[in-house]
């Protein structure tokens, strides 16, 4: 029994975190129509940057705050100068020049800093409460904190802001859109901009579960993308309710089954959800005028 | 003094000649057409990759053959990137599910031959039953599934130790032998094997690109409306395509697992899909014998390039190349060809020379 509170109440602490992963690349989606494959690269820049302040004697809120910044600026840039521009042949290029990107990243990271996992700070291992006699350390606290405040924040962003509802216009009808005034380049690179400083964001949290490697991000784009799957593409409450889920169930399997077997009950129940749902839980369904 | 003209419209021979040029360069653009002329191109590339492979030292020639055995997944993996424009990263599972279905049922005792067709017909079932819910997505969202397929299944064959070796992985048969030659390894028999075994899929799949099946996939693909007003079932044809590619991937793997000899869960990760995909982009999803190219592209490319680049740095030079092939405008290297091709057709044979 203690087993299993153990693996549901981390699960659902873990799960916010993929969540995280997930709402990085609805934000995208809502604005461009596709889905980015370098936002675990994006992070991993970030979080090398923001590793050799910490070993240069930064302490640990400044070299979190330069990790958001390098990856916001970094994912800016990858979306300025990269992939908004090849959208003028169709949303399949674009989106595997994010496969190309993500490419020429890890393979600077690899030829600067080298492929070997290194540890990463974390807020704090010591511990902050306890639900049911599991105890979480602050960083799992402000894991669990942060990303709730995040998804509170694009929730509103997307719903009550008016740039919130002109990114997700800009996806709807473009034509309309255009002939309305909004600036649709803009927009796209903000959420090329806000993406990547939720990569980083998401990587302060996964880099000392991990270890910080050139890969090691990118781990968790897999989670991320069953969430929006699962969740619905262009729903961040789908992505929270899905990662959360997605957090329990792996720690289920992994506890009760074989940790080998995470990755395919993941992509088992994202295929089982799109016989039943397509659209994923709570995405929302096309309509076409007949 | 000569200068070249048009020939004025007036021509009776122009109407037709401009309606070939128009038909050529659809040809060009949407793969379909010029089925000889591409059969032939198919055969002469085939001839000069063996002969290539021939003349090079043992290390090459063995980096030729997996390329060979690449194309064949390209060449699979295309047709649901190039008909129906979605993105497929599981084409390495297809290579994996053949491969070790065939070490699987060879090392059971079956004959190599026999091993090889059961293996391929599992995975092409699995791949069809697969394909029902994938196809649920559309476009590049297809890539999300196939994705997340392609992270499990190095896992998912160390959890099924008992048939796959889990860690150590699992030998595949080495003495193999048709028509008196030894197909494993870096052996001659293995590169005549793998390109004869590519030029057959690769004519199938020229003439069934220009056959109703082709069309109805290239309808479905470029509008699932056209295809459902034309009497064609979307879901249907998509898993079709869908499960060709997977058939094409088994292939694939059967022939990697003689041409390597051992298979193990590292052999097919997540970025084996990534470099097939990759391939078919920069080569051209559209082109039977550019799969080839492609092949070549994942094969051969990162052991030339080892000479210049450092190993941890191939990545960069892919993705460089294909960030350029997208800016060209994603149609690949074989489209291209056979656009300059078509030029230089119509600069020799289009114009005609007078005396002004």
């Amino acid at each position: 029994m203690e087993l299993l509170q153990t693996s549901l109440i981390l699960g659902v602490v873990v799960g916010i975190v993929y969540s995280l992963s997930g709402a990085g690349l609805v934000v995208i989606f809502r604005t461009s129509g596709y889905i980015s494959f370098t936002q675990g690269d994006i992070a991993a820049v970030g979080l090398f940057v923001g590793l050799a302040a910490y070993n240069s004697g930064a302490g640990y809120v400044w070299t979190a705050l330069l990790v958001i910044a390098v990856s916001t600026l970094v994912g800016g840039l990858v979306g300025a100068l990269i992939t908004v521009p090849l959208e003028k042949h169709g949303h399949l290029p674009a989106a595997l020049s994010t496969i190309a990107t993500a490419l020429i990243i890890s393979g600077l990271l690899n030829l600067t800093v080298g492929g070997d996992p290194r540890s990463f700070p974390e807020v704090s291992r010591s511990e902050a409460l306890s639900i049911l006699g599991v105890q979480m350390s602050w960083s799992d606290v402000a894991g669990v904190l942060v990303s709730a405040s995040v998804f509170i924040g694009l929730g509103v962003f997307f719903s009550r802001s008016r740039m919130g509802v002109a990114m997700r216009a800009v996806n709807d009808n473009k034509l309309a859109g255009e002939l309305l005034g909004v600036p649709d380049r803009r927009l796209k690179l903000v959420s090329w901009t806000v993406a990547g400083a939720l990569s980083g964001l998401l990587g302060l949290f996964v880099a000392p579960i991990l270890s910080l490697s050139t890969v090691s991000v990118n781990t968790l784009l897999v989670f991320g993308f069953c969430a929006i799957v699962i969740g619905g593409f262009d729903s961040i409450f789908g992505a929270l309710v899905a990662g959360t889920a997605i957090g329990v169930m792996t720690n289920l399997t992994s506890t009760y089954l074989d940790p080998n077997l995470v990755p395919t009950v993941l992509w088992a129940s994202m295929l089982l959800v799109l016989l039943v749902r397509p659209n994923g839980l709570f995405g929302r369904r096309k309509l076409v005028r007949v | 003094m000569t200068t070249t003209v048009d020939r004025p419209t007036a021509d009776p021979g122009s109407a037709p000649r401009r309606r070939r040029r128009l038909s050529d360069r659809a040809a060009t653009t949407t793969g379909r057409g010029r089925v000889g002329a591409r059969l032939a191109t198919l055969v002469v590339a085939c001839l000069a990759i063996f002969a290539f492979g021939q003349s090079s030292t043992p290390a090459i020639k063995y980096a030729v053959i997996l390329s060979v055995v690449y194309a064949i997944a390209v060449l699979g993996n295309n047709a649901v990137l190039g008909l129906l424009g979605e993105m497929n990263l599981s084409s390495g599972v297809s290579m994996a599910l053949g491969a070790y279905a065939f070490c699987y049922f060879a090392n059971d005792g079956m004959g190599v031959v026999a091993a090889a067709v059961a293996a391929v017909a599992l995975s092409t079932a699995l791949a069809a039953i697969v394909a029902i819910p994938t196809t649920r997505l559309q476009g590049i969202f297809t890539a999300l599934a196939t994705f997340a397929l392609a992270y499990a299944i190095p896992t998912l064959a160390i959890y099924m130790k008992e048939y796959t070796g889990g860690d150590e992985g699992t030998p595949a048969p080495f003495d193999f032998e048709i028509f008196g030659q030894l197909v494993s390894g870096s052996t001659t028999g293995m590169l005549v094997a793998a390109l004869v075994v590519f030029a057959v899929l690769a004519a199938a799949s020229l003439l069934m690109l220009n056959a109703a099946p082709g069309r109805a996939a290239l309808m479905v693909g470029e509008s699932e409306l056209a295809g459902v007003t034309n009497g064609f079932n979307p879901r249907v044809i998509k898993v079709l395509v869908w499960t060709w590619a997977g058939f094409a991937g088994a292939v694939a793997g059967v022939l990697y697992a003689l041409t390597v000899g051992f298979i193990g869960p590292t052999g097919f990760g997540f970025m084996l899909g990534v470099w097939i995909l990759v391939g078919g982009v920069v080569a051209g999803a559209r082109s039977a014998w550019g799969a080839l190219l492609g092949g070549l592209f994942v094969g051969l490319v990162p052991v030339e390039l080892q000479s210049y680049v450092p190993a941890e740095g191939t990545s960069i030079v892919f993705g460089v190349i294909l960030l350029l092939a997208l800016l060209a405008g994603g149609n690949g290297l074989a489209q291209w060809i056979e656009r300059i091709g078509l030029l230089i057709k119509e600069r020799t044979f289009g114009r005609k020379k007078v005396d002004a």
